[in-house]
């Protein structure tokens, strides 16, 4: 039985001018379903490269991406916007909230589009926003906004939770309470969440950590017994 | 250096975002297009005019007078300072019948300096016998060049009082700089329009006084017709003018006057004359009436005569018959007599000769006897003595001869009578055998002539000579006793004789006796001288037979004689009677000649009379109608005198109107619509231009807000802060300035251009468009435009500039979400899905933005009402005026109204199956009045007021309530009544052409767009004029005829003497869809213009839109939004604010509409009010149209947006 996702020999190339940079150069890796992965690796490795390759938001240049027994590397634009709506739960660094929409509407944008959503006032609840679901994201902080950009998320009832640096413009508490609801997500819902960062001191969270150099896998552990998020400091 | 890199930069910038740089540019140009172009627009269709009228030397100013002008009018005017030209013009309107229809034509003279003609085909008129005609005209009426033209005088007056010719050549097809315009004016003759002009050389006019002077004002040329500058000059020379007016109107007066005065006393003079004519004309009639009479009568009594010559000529013929045969009779008679009397001559003349022989017999026999006598004698001698003895015997013998004496003495005087006479007729007897004078009984004649007796005497002594004769008779006598003595005294003795013989008979039977008696010796004796006796005495017998047959011849003689004498006398009568006969048959014959000649006299004469009868009858006939006619028509004249006569006292000293070209209608009117495109073109052009300033406004300030982070680099950098400004500034102004140029450039070229293309469907005299730069356009449409950009530039960056170059550097806290006011409405909110309110709130959220939006649809969506509105406006003139108001499809102008021939139409049209009905109407044209409003109407009198509705619909546009015609009041139309400011209840001044004044009440208002109208009862015409109106019209509506049908119909009406011209409600359609197709140019350049400008605002707003919101767009892409999705969430609020600008468009629209129509309308039309819910339509689909378009493109665009965008951090 194969992993639920699988990333098999993956290299993206972007042509800039006469130079062809290698973003990603032959990434392997495989998730199991209700892992919490995170990946790190410092800027221009290629972890968010992979990330919009595993997202969808792009497709790699070679190699194949399975998520689920579905290869996507073979996907158009369209499959891909149907995989991004159905299957992924995008959280950005910046939240990128609709900011002319309450936090439930934000939650709501999401539901409109995919197939078996969840409730937008208990997911909502969920992430301990059910007194500021009516509010502007300009009305929330950062942290507020993250947990309405992973309501929203989380909404879809994706198959896969990506997060691109969500503590990245968050202080540190808030970031923390963030990557607390995200793991409790992981935990409770038994959801596959993805954490890009470049934050090392998260590793210890994570059920599989992925490391990453240079468009490689440089190294992958998997944490038998993973630590619960409070108790990590940095 | 660092300037150069500011130049470098501000280039890069272009090059950077050619589009937006190309989006400014194009807005300003549009705008400054649109608005200085529909603004020159204005001025260039008076140049293009005045162009026309500079061109043709178009007279500044006419001056026209009722009394006309002479040349020393005109030198007088052309004497004047400032006055360039002067010149006399002739004109008259006359009628010209076309094939089907009557024209009415207005004549000019030509001139070769003033008013020239622009000539399309052909020449100008050279000779009286050519002329120019209308192009206009020649297209309508079918006219070509060298076609003839005849016209006739529309009014009672000889046409040969105005021309000198009455038939034209057209040598030529043209315009005039007069008509610019397809209208052709107004008419006092005919149905009161004029059809076309026709240019003619001025000696086909007898006139002898120019009608007009039409001047040129010096150097007026130089400026523009329309323009104030112009109606100064213009003014000048007419206030000039103005001062020579009253002398030269009194000259001309008094000139008239007795002109007039003696044409009216030669006028009286013929009258009286040809009244007089008309009297001697009766009386010779009547003379002639009499002579026939007369000459009938002489004729009867000719007859009579004749009749009675006839019967005279039969009695006289008759009589002549009679005395013919009478005298025929009596010539046989007389023939007879004469034959008779020939017969009695020859019987006479054998007689004689019988008598002759038996005479010489006896003479024989006597002789003889004589010589036995003799011998007896000798004897007797003897017996002498033996008679002695018988003396005694012969005594008693004697005295029985006494006895016997006694008893014969009368037989003795009788027979010596007749011995006389039988002597003297012997002889003549015998002179006349002698003679043969028997046939000559002339010389018979003078036998009672005492000659004749004288002869005798005469005669007696020849028997004497032949004794052998006479002594037949006598020898008895003397017997034997006595011979001596009886030859002695014969005639005595013969008296005797017969005596002697008696006594002798007596004495010889006694001597018998005796001598029985004596001796028997003697017996022998005896009986020889018995024998002898015996001879003797049968000798005496016989010569007594003979002497009685000669009596008997003698009496015979004697008588035929007389009988010859008779008839002689006869004949001498016959010849006389049968002279008289002949000369009565010759009479006769002349008579009969006479008769018969009198008769076929008659005869001829006769024929003659019945001719002369005839020709009388015929002649009184001729003669009543030509009285009756004449009689009318001195009447006519009389009247037509008495109105000159009464002109002539009521002539007062003519004015002399001097009008300008505002006074020439078409000129009039082309200045008028130029002025209402002017009035659109403030409007209009100004929405554009607002959006195109708004527009670049936004453009700069979002292009300003996206360079920020430049700026903020800049100052922090230690750039002033001008030049950094400068850049954004400069680069407004560059854009604008290309933009302004060409716009104006374009524009001013263009559009002006269309619409007096657009115009020259109505106006096809002008020739061309003259469409140069209007400076003051130009440079204030320019000066607004860079103006406008380079301010928004200014203001957008100094709101930038103020702000510390630190917080410059940070990127600007996006604008807040806020809750919108339709969220408080619950009801609606709610059924929203996310979406729409997430659209919603987008809408509010950038009001300027939203506003800008809003502005361009509402705009674009107010331009395409209002195009489609201006056609329906004028298409329900069409539609309503003839498919809902006017329900009949022909008119009939009758051209009399004569009894006979209306019924006989009538009949015919009742009959005709392609007649479904018609109604008989009186109209009119008249002038309506109110205070100082006058307007031309058409009075309608229906003959039967209820029947009114079948044929005109008359209802309240607003409601459509019907209305019906009231007996004490009018019905106008809505035009009308908007003009002289009436409403129903007010009263109205209707004025005829004879100028005679009536106030009617108006009952009602009518829905009506084309012309006005005032609508009256019969009843009410009664009482405001008296009387039944003449019914002069006949509205006919006709069962569904094709149009070929329904041509056939309108000539079979005109075949109907009644009929003077026919008029189907289908031309009036068809020319106002020819008005369409003018309208579509409008409409399609406001289509056009709506189109352009709701793309550009749409693209604008939209990219700029889509710049500002790329992050949370390609969010939502990364969320699993398809393009598709993307595009929807963008376009919905987008659709909003299109629906959103509909509805403002449309009462932009409506309004706008109502402004243009009221703007655009003539006096003479109400176009309608309301827009077609179809155009609203079409106006929506095609705002919408252009947004889709406009969103196809942000679609592409939106899709290109790179979801990569989502993860970087906000600028």
């Amino acid at each position: 039985m194969s992993a639920f996702v699988e990333v098999r020999d993956v290299t993206k190339v972007y042509h800039m001018g006469e130079v062809d940079i290698h973003a990603v150069d032959g990434m392997d890796f495989e998730i199991e379903q209700g892992e919490f992965v995170v990946v790190v690796g410092p800027s221009g490795a290629g972890k968010t490269t992979i990330l919009n390759i595993l997202g969808g938001m792009d497709s790699c240049t070679s190699g194949s991406v399975i998520i689920d027994e579905t290869d996507i590397s073979a996907f158009d634009e369209h499959q891909l916007a149907g995989y991004r709506r159905d299957d992924i739960g995008f959280v950005f660094q910046f939240y990128n909230l609709i900011g002319n929409l309450t936090a439930l509407e934000n939650v709501e944008l999401a539901l409109q589009i995919c197939k078996d959503p969840l409730d937008a006032v208990e997911i909502m609840r969920e992430v301990g926003l059910e007194e500021r679901m009516d509010n502007f994201p300009a009305q929330l902080s950062g942290g507020e906004q993250q947990r309405v950009a992973i309501a929203r998320a989380l909404a879809k009832n994706p198959k896969l939770l990506l997060c691109d640096e969500p503590t990245g413009a968050l202080d540190y508490q808030t970031g923390k309470s963030i990557l607390k609801l995200l793991q409790d997500t992981c935990r409770e819902k038994n959801k596959t969440v993805i954490v890009i960062t470049h934050n090392q001191a998260l590793t210890p969270m994570a059920d599989r950590v992925i490391h990453v150099k240079n468009g490689r896998v440089s190294e992958m552990t998997v944490n038998r017994n993973p630590v619960s998020i409070e108790s990590i400091e940095w | 250096m660092n300037s150069n890199m500011l130049v470098v930069d501000f280039f890069m910038e272009i090059r950077k975002n050619v589009t937006r740089f190309l989006s400014l540019l194009l807005i300003v140009a549009l705008g400054v297009a649109f608005y200085s172009g529909i603004r020159a627009a204005e001025p260039d269709m008076q140049l293009s005019a005045d162009a026309l009228y500079d061109d043709s030397r178009f007279m500044d100013i006419r001056i026209v007078s009722t009394l006309g002008f002479t040349s020393e009018d005109v030198l007088a005017v052309q004497d004047l300072k400032g006055v360039e030209a002067a010149e006399g013009f002739y004109s008259a309107d006359v009628l010209c019948d076309g094939e089907e229809e009557q024209f009415v034509l207005h004549l000019m003279s030509g001139s070769e300096t003033m008013n020239q003609c622009t000539v399309s085909e052909g020449r100008l008129p050279e000779r009286p016998s050519e002329c120019l005609i209308d192009e206009l005209l020649a297209e309508r009426a079918g006219f070509k060049v060298g076609d003839k033209l005849t016209v006739s005088s529309g009014t009672g007056d000889d046409i040969m009082d105005t021309l000198n010719v009455k038939e034209y050549t057209i040598v030529g097809i043209g315009g005039h700089p007069s008509y610019i315009s397809r209208e052709r004016g107004t008419s006092a003759v005919g149905d009161g329009s004029v059809d076309g002009f026709v240019i003619l050389d001025p000696m086909a006019f007898s006139l002898t006084a120019y009608t007009e002077i039409d001047v040129l004002v010096d150097r007026a040329d130089m400026l523009t017709s329309f323009s104030s500058e112009y109606e100064d000059a213009v003014q000048v020379v007419a206030d000039r003018i103005e001062e020579i007016q009253e002398t030269r109107s009194t000259l001309r007066y008094d000139s008239v006057k007795e002109t007039a005065e003696a044409e009216l006393t030669k006028a009286e003079t013929d009258l009286v004359a040809a009244e007089q004519e008309l009297t001697d004309s009766r009386t010779r009639l009547e003379q002639a009436e009499a002579e026939l009479a007369q000459a009938k009568a002489e004729i009867e009594l000719k007859i009579q005569e004749v009749m009675s010559g006839h019967t005279t000529i039969a009695e006289q013929e008759a009589a002549l018959a009679e005395s013919t045969t009478k005298l025929a009779q009596a010539k046989a008679e007389l023939d007879a007599t004469m034959l008779d009397l020939s017969a009695k001559q020859q019987q006479l003349n054998v007689g004689k000769a019988q008598l002759d022989a038996s005479r010489a017999e006896l003479t024989d026999a006597y002789s003889e006897w004589t010589d036995q006598n003799n011998e007896i004698v000798s004897r007797w001698n003897m017996l002498e003595q033996a008679e002695a003895k018988l003396q005694e015997q012969r005594e008693t013998l004697e005295s029985k001869k006494a006895q016997l004496e006694e008893l014969l003495g009368q037989q003795v005087s009788i027979h010596v009578e007749q011995a006389v006479y039988a002597s003297s007729a012997e002889g003549v007897v015998s002179q006349s055998s002698t003679d043969g004078a028997a046939e000559n009984p002339g010389n018979v004649e003078p036998t009672g002539d005492p000659g004749f007796a004288t002869e005798i005497p005469q005669a007696t002594p020849e028997p004497t000579e032949g004794p052998t004769s006479s002594p037949v008779e006598s020898e008895p006598a003397p017997t034997p006793t006595e011979p001596v003595g009886t030859d002695d005294t014969q005639p005595p003795s013969q008296v005797d004789t017969a005596q002697l013989e008696q006594e002798i008979a007596q004495l010889e039977s006694d001597i018998a006796s005796r001598e029985s008696e004596l001796s028997a010796q003697r017996s022998q004796l005896e009986e020889a001288t018995n024998a002898l006796n015996s001879t003797k005495s049968q000798l005496d017998q016989l010569n007594a037979q003979l002497e009685n047959e000669v009596a008997l011849y003698n009496a015979s003689v004697q008588e035929l004689s007389l009988a010859s004498a008779q008839l002689v006398l006869g004949e001498a009568e016959y010849n006389k009677q049968k002279a008289t006969l002949d000369a009565g048959l010759q009479a006769l014959n002349v008579a009969k000649q006479a008769l018969e000649n009198g008769q076929t006299t008659i005869s001829d004469s006769q024929l003659q009379i019945a001719g002369a009868e005839q020709e009388l009858l015929q002649g009184k006939q001729n003669y009543e109608a030509a009285v009756q006619e004449s009689e009318q028509k001195l009447k006519d004249a009389r009247e037509e005198l008495n109105d000159k006569k009464r002109e002539v006292a009521k002539m007062s000293v003519p004015k002399w109107y001097i009008l300008d070209r505002s006074y020439t209608e078409s000129c009039e009117g082309f200045r008028q619509d130029s002025e209402r495109v002017g009035a659109i073109g403030t409007v209009f052009p100004l929405i554009f231009f607002i959006v195109a300033a708004l527009v670049s406004l936004t453009t700069i300030t979002r292009m300003v807000e996206e360079q920020r982070t430049q700026i903020g680099t800049m100052k922090a950098l230690g750039f002033e802060k001008h030049v950094i400004a400068g850049k954004y500034i400069c680069y407004a102004i560059a854009a604008s300035l290309i933009g302004g140029v060409l716009g104006l450039v374009l524009g001013q070229l263009i559009l002006p251009r269309v619409i007096i293309n657009a115009y020259k469907i109505l106006y096809t005299g002008i020739p061309k468009a003259i469409t140069p730069l209007n400076f003051w356009y130009s440079i204030s449409s320019l000066v607004v435009a860079v103006a406008c950009t380079a301010v928004a530039a200014f203001f957008a960056c100094y709101r930038e500039l103020r702000a510390v170059p630190a917080e410059l550097i940070r990127p600007v806290a996006p604008k807040n979400g806020r809750r919108v006011m339709l969220e408080r409405v619950p009801l609606i909110w709610k059924h929203l899905n996310f979406s729409q309110k997430a659209a919603v709130r987008n809408m509010f959220r950038y009001k300027k933005r939203f506003f800008m939006t809003l502005f361009g649809i509402a705009g674009c969506m107010g331009l395409l009402l209002v195009g489609f509105g201006v056609r329906d406006s004028v298409m329900s003139v069409a539609d309503k005026q003839f498919g809902e108001l006017t329900d009949y499809t022909a008119s009939l102008t009758l051209e009399t109204t004569d009894l006979a021939p209306v019924r006989t139409l009538e009949s015919a049209l009742e009959q005709d199956e392609r007649v479904e009905n018609h109604l008989s109407v009186y109209s009119a044209a008249l002038s309506a009045e109110l205070e100082n409003s006058e307007e031309s109407v058409y009075l309608v009198v229906p003959e039967n007021g209820e029947a009114l509705s079948d044929y005109i619909t008359l209802r309240n546009r607003r409601g459509g309530k019907s209305l019906k015609l009231e007996d004490d009041g009018v019905i106008i139309s809505e035009k009308l009544s908007a003009i002289l400011g009436v409403k129903a209840g007010d009263l109205i001044t209707l004025v005829d052409n004879d100028n005679y004044h009536v106030e009617v009440k108006v009952s009602g208002i009518t829905e009506n767009y084309f012309q006005h109208y005032v609508y009256m009862s019969p009843a009410y015409y009664d009482t405001i004029y008296g009387g039944e109106p003449d019914y002069n019209t006949i509205y006919v509506k006709n069962s569904s005829l094709d149009e070929e049908e329904m041509q056939e119909f309108l000539t079979d009406c005109n075949e109907y003497e009644a009929v003077g011209s026919v008029t189907d409600i289908q031309n009036y359609i068809d020319s106002i869809h020819d008005m369409l197709k003018s309208m579509n140019m409008v409409v399609v350049v406001l289509i056009v213009s709506a189109g352009l400008l709701a793309f550009v605002v749409l693209y604008n707003l939209n990219n700029i839109a889509i710049t500002e919101r790329r992050r949370e767009l390609a969010s939502l892409k990364v969320l699993g939004f398809y393009d598709r999705d993307v595009t929807v969430y963008v376009l919905r609020e987008n659709f909003m604010m299109v629906c959103i600008g509909i509805l403002g468009g449309i009462v932009v629209g409506v309004i706008l509409h109502q402004f243009v129509i009221r703007t655009v309308e003539v006096d003479m039309m109400m176009f309608g009010r309301s827009i077609y819910w179809q155009s609203y339509l079409f106006s929506i689909l095609l705002t919408i149209v252009f947004a889709v378009a406009v969103n196809i493109i942000m679609h592409w665009k939106l899709k290109k947006i790179d979801m990569v965008e989502s993860l970087k951090s906000v600028e």
